[in-house]
């Protein structure tokens, strides 16, 4: 008799996890990536792809910028933190995506330079994603030697009275170079290496929302739309400065005080 | 359950004497301490020669050490000379035989965090490798061992020496069978360099500078460390308008930096519009005698691009830039301002500033007076006088070693 009742309750503790290890390996019905498509209207950029404005071929040298303050918009319509995972590129819910396109293009093209990996979310809970176009000013003015990366990366970093470049995207033609960096100014402290105490005139970032598939999560990046408006040249370059018409220009296709129109759904 | 017990206890006494075993004899190395502050990145270092003081001590006896040279002329010393951070004062070096080589000494400071070794290949990543170039290099010949190993690995095999391999490898066949039974191997003779190798790159990792005005400034908090001129050179360094800090970016002042906590990989390298002959076969812009990067790439876009060195100590490391064409930091500061160099005369004419492939950051800027004398005063406060000066990196008895 007690040798049944022992028979019995293995069976249902076998049955217990079996149940458990089967509905782990269910279809995933969770989001946990989004990806960046980097593009020039219909072209998709790779490695040493060029793109043609006024009749002269720009080649895409790097392209980067940092996201920050992921939500997502819940079916019931409240807006919810998305927190980040931990890794190379990606800590304190601050992500940095993209990469070199000319040198060790292929390792930089990889799939993880240009992906946001989150928490696993329902997918049927999400209807809307948004982000920060930058990073907060709490962690954009900190010693760069203490932080973890990608935060440390000082081709990303101006000064502490500065902080962090938002977005670095530089180009090349056979005869020309065009650069925008992206960032605060207005910041002020004692000296380029101490940290302003309290927020900069220009913080120079911007909240984007889209809508997003969540079958297939992908968020396309125009440079052709971030380019609007700008010829480009040396003098046209952009380094945030806040009188610059070129940098207006770049402000405003950002959506910087404006709609951006630069990242959309990807489809 | 008696049986279980005595099972018990024979192997608690198997463990302990394990254990006690493992501090026997052969002493282990000392765990090495970084001279850097808590919160610094530590320096990556390769996972079959960690740091230890023992391996740094051999080090340092071998890099000040004319026999390493096969005519005995020359150290590692020779061309990196401690007041001047390990650099030398003059244009391009010349090596143990005479021979002159077509580069400036870099200087050693903060080599530890460098992401490449010398003035312009993206492969060399270890200190390990880079040593064998000054080693056994052929051309142009440095300490020119190649050849000449066996006779070199004997001038080792005195006493103090052995004493110091064994300190340094204990776990290796200097301790167990003795200094004489690698001597006997002939055969072995070259895979025995891998020690000096090894202890030489200890010592060169060890040479670490972050005690500078700049570094009291910067990350210590004194507001005082350094005079209101290096204050206002300091913001001119990091401003769009000078650009400085795009390619002497980082608390080593070069964006080509690796550390423990810096997980992304940056190898940059960059033409400053140092040159652009116009009687090179290929049209490209260096002298054909040094190319830089490309060498290594191959690619044609990589003519002229080397890597932007560190600027701590740079006040004591001139002349400068990849050949040593440049005398003074005053003029390296011109040169700059003015957006690259025109060479009006000579094999070489051709004006740099029109360089097609100069970097997109040296566009030249307008420099007063004051603002050149602001930047002087700030590329100063990057003298750790203290490193220059430092016994610890040199040894008592040099004067006797070169004799």
């Amino acid at each position: 008799m007690q040798f049944n009742f022992f028979t019995h309750a293995f069976f249902v503790l076998l049955t217990c996890v079996l149940f458990i290890l089967l509905s782990g390996c269910a279809p995933d019905k969770k989001l946990t990536v989004i990806s960046f498509k980097p593009y020039y209207e219909d072209t998709a950029l790779t490695c040493n792809t060029a793109f043609t404005r006024e009749n002269i071929a720009w080649q895409v040298e790097q392209f980067q910028f940092f996201i920050s303050n992921v939500e997502y918009k819940s079916t019931k319509g409240k807006w919810l933190k998305w927190p980040m995972l931990t890794n190379a590129r990606q800590a304190k819910d601050v992500a940095l995506i993209g990469g070199y396109f000319v040198e060790g293009c292929a390792e930089q093209m990889q799939v993880e330079n240009w992906q946001l990996s989150l928490q696993a979310i329902e997918q049927e809970d999400i209807s809307k994603i948004r982000f920060t176009l930058g990073v907060p000013f709490q962690l954009n003015h900190l010693n760069p030697l203490k932080q973890p990366s990608p935060l440390n990366d000082s081709s990303m970093f101006w000064v502490w009275q500065t902080g962090h470049k938002f977005m670095r995207l530089e180009l090349n033609s056979e005869n020309n170079h065009w650069l925008f960096h992206l960032g605060s100014t207005g910041c002020k402290s004692a000296s380029a290496l101490r940290a302003p105490q309290e927020r900069c005139q220009q913080a120079n970032t911007t909240v984007i929302e889209l809508d997003i598939d969540v079958t297939a999560p992908a968020i396309k990046v125009d440079l052709a739309r971030l380019l609007n408006n700008v010829t480009l040249s040396d003098s046209t370059s952009c380094q945030s400065a806040h009188q610059d018409k070129y940098c207006q220009a770049l402000f405003s296709n950002l959506g910087i005080n404006n709609n951006q129109q630069v990242f959309r759904r990807y489809q | 359950m008696k049986r279980l017990t005595s099972t018990f206890i024979i192997f608690v006494g198997f463990v302990v004497v394990t254990i006690l075993s493992a501090c026997g004899e052969n002493p282990q190395p000392s765990a090495y301490q970084w001279p850097i502050l808590k919160g610094f990145p530590k320096p990556q270092v390769p996972a079959d020669n960690p740091m230890t003081i023992e391996k740094v001590t051999l080090g340092k006896q071998l890099f000040f050490d004319v026999n390493l040279s096969a005519n005995r002329q020359q150290s590692c010393a020779s061309c990196h000379i401690q007041e001047y951070a390990f650099a030398e004062n003059q244009k391009q070096s010349v090596g143990s035989t005479g021979e002159q080589h077509r580069r400036n000494s870099l200087a050693l400071v903060n080599v530890a965090y460098n992401k490449t070794l010398t003035w312009a290949h993206d492969g060399l990543t270890s200190i390990e490798q880079q040593i064998l170039l000054p080693m056994f290099g052929e051309s142009p010949i440095e300490l020119g061992i190649t050849g000449n190993e066996k006779e070199i690995w004997q001038r080792f095999q005195t006493p103090e020496y052995q004493q110091l391999f064994k300190q340094a490898f204990p776990d290796n066949d200097f301790a167990s069978k003795g200094f004489s039974a690698i001597k006997s191997n002939e055969e072995n003779v070259i895979k025995n360099f891998d020690y000096i190798v090894k202890a030489l790159a200890s010592y060169v990792r060890s040479l670490i500078s972050l005690n500078s005005p700049f570094d009291l400034y910067a990350y210590h908090g004194q507001d005082d460390a350094i005079s209101e001129s290096a204050l206002r050179g300091m913001d001119l360094f990091f401003s769009e308008k000078f650009e400085c800090h795009h390619c002497h970016g980082g608390f080593n002042f070069t964006q080509s930096t690796s550390h423990e906590k810096q997980l992304i990989d940056r190898r940059p390298f960059h033409n400053t519009g140092l040159y652009n002959t116009k009687n090179d076969k290929q049209k490209l812009g260096y002298p054909s005698v040094d190319t830089g990067l490309s060498e290594i790439s191959t690619l044609p876009q990589d003519d002229g691009r080397f890597r932007a060195p560190t600027l701590r100590n740079i006040e004591v490391t001139a002349p400068y830039m990849h050949d040593g064409s440049i005398a003074t930091l005053s003029d390296v500061l011109d040169f700059y301002a003015a957006g690259g160099r025109n060479v009006r005369h000579g094999i070489y004419a051709g004006d740099g500033r029109l360089n097609p492939l100069k970097s997109p950051f040296i566009k030249g800027f307008e420099m007063s007076e004051q603002d050149k004398q602001d930047l002087l005063s700030f590329l100063k406060t990057l003298t750790d006088e203290t490193f220059l000066s430092n016994a610890k990196h040199g040894i008592a008895d040099m004067r006797k070693k070169s004799n």
